[in-house]
């Protein structure tokens, strides 16, 4: 019974696994996982849900009963240049080389409040780059700060 | 003696058994060549470099005359198939729905970023065999078949080359259901506009590209489609993308002109089997992007 459940259990993570992975809409829609820290040896899970409305972006962190909505949450999008594919020389035309594009950058930033132990509440402010930006197994990799406090975080689409 | 002869049996018995494996084997791993004759631009999208409106005209060979318009006994255009004629296709679909308006399109920020990423990256959900709907249907490898069915009041609209599916248009009148779960070919309705078919599709979700050059959309995407068949061997093609989620404003396409390849019969393509797509589709890219969690 338990290698049944189990069993049911993998194949329903799977299967939302392979429903997320094809999502080729808003490079921001899904659910990242990764974590976050101050050095390399001190981390904490990152779960933060992503949505994209037509007009802003939206989340929360940490989905269940503890869920923390976002404050902010905005993409940054800074435009490359297309680039062109060459020709040979023909005859008495000479060979154009070709020109390789810069891609656009893609720059997610959001800002969360998480209660500290002093009963009060403290705002971590999240800024990273989106890597593989359209690709399935997109990746965001930056900073964060909370006053003094300043880390690493990377969080992987799901 | 019979020690002897209960070896041989087993003997032959396993050759005959691994002789069996490997044919079904075989069976298995049968390239899947194109059917000859076919008709079909035979590699699979890519194309749409040059500016300027109008498709490229498919269908290479078996080119028929220009009849007239075929039409139905109700005075309808037959947008595909014509009873009592062998099957035929449209062939030449858009590949690039910007095609030679690209700089007035009203892009969101991002989804022009992302249609920017995507001509470098060309990593097209088809070609590792997703159901791609609405225009991406008629720029497959082997055309495209419509078949009308006036009795049932649908089209089906068959493309050859994808992952062996369809779609259905709906000409009953109905309206979209209210809470549709989005799909990949989404929820066609149709009417008839004069002779111009008009196809309009709600319900799609974000699991592939509308064309073949990475053209973004959202789940809140309403595709519009016009078809006009002007001639026995021409169809017209434009598309409205109304999509808030992607466009500050709907825009509508350049029009693009299929061509009729004629007396096709249908053959099972199933693109999971053996599929050559990676290498067919992706231009200069060597390989498809196998750092996905799941490449089908």
């Amino acid at each position: 019974m338990k290698f049944v459940r189990f069993t049911l259990l993998v194949a329903a993570v799977m299967a939302l696994a392979v429903s997320a992975a094809g999502q080729e809409g808003h490079p921001l829609t899904g659910t990242w996982y990764g974590d976050f820290g101050k050095t390399a040896g001190q981390r904490n899970d990152l779960t933060v849900v992503l949505r994209w409305d037509g007009s802003s972006t939206t989340g929360i962190v940490n989905p269940g009963p503890n869920s923390v909505p976002l404050k902010v949450a905005r993409l940054d999008v800074k435009m490359g240049k297309p680039g062109q594919r060459g020709t040979q020389a023909q005859g008495n035309t000479p060979a154009v080389p070709a020109v390789p594009a810069v891609p656009p950058s893609f720059t997610l930033h959001f800002e969360v409040d998480a209660k500290n132990k002093a009963g009060g509440m403290d705002r971590f402010v999240f800024e990273g780059k989106l890597e593989n930006p359209v690709a399935g197994n997109r990746t965001i990799v930056g900073t964060w700060t909370c006053g003094n406090e300043r880390g690493d975080f990377r969080l992987r689409r799901m | 003696m019979r020690i002897r002869s209960m070896k041989n049996v087993l003997l032959l018995l396993t050759a005959f058994i691994m002789v069996l494996g490997l044919a079904l084997t075989g069976f298995g791993q049968a390239p899947q060549a194109a059917p000859p004759a076919q008709g079909g631009q035979g590699g699979g999208g890519r194309g749409g470099q040059n500016a300027g409106g109008g498709g490229r005209g498919g269908g290479r060979g078996n080119a028929a005359p220009a009849l007239p318009t075929p039409r139905r006994p109700d005075g309808k255009p037959w947008i595909g198939d014509v009873p009592g004629q062998k099957p035929g296709r449209w062939n030449g679909g858009p590949t690039t729905l910007p095609q030679g308006i690209l700089e007035k399109i009203p892009f969101q920020p991002w989804a022009r970023a992302v249609y920017d990423q995507r001509q470098i990256d060309e990593f097209e959900p088809h070609t590792r065999c997703k159901a791609s709907g609405v225009s991406r249907q008629f720029s497959t490898p082997y055309g495209t078949e419509f078949v009308d069915v006036p009795d049932l009041q649908r089209i089906y609209i068959l493309d050859m080359g994808g992952p062996n599916s369809y779609r259905i248009i709906y000409m009953d009148g109905r309206s979209h259901p209210a809470n549709f779960a989005p799909t990949n070919y989404g929820h066609s309705i149709g009417r008839w506009e004069g002779d111009t078919l008009v196809v309009e599709t709600i319900g799609l979700n974000e699991k592939f590209w509308v064309d073949t050059r990475g053209t973004p959309h959202t789940s809140k995407l309403k595709f519009t489609e016009r078809f006009t068949r002007t001639d026995m061997n021409t169809l017209q093609y434009t598309a409205t993308i109304d999509d808030p989620g992607a466009y500050t404003a709907p825009w509508t396409t350049n029009v693009f002109n299929m061509r009729w390849s004629p007396n096709l019969d249908p053959f099972e393509y199933i693109c999971q089997d053996n599929n050559y797509g990676p290498q067919l589709m992706l231009g200069s890219q060597d390989e498809i992007d196998n750092t996905k969690f799941f490449v089908p």
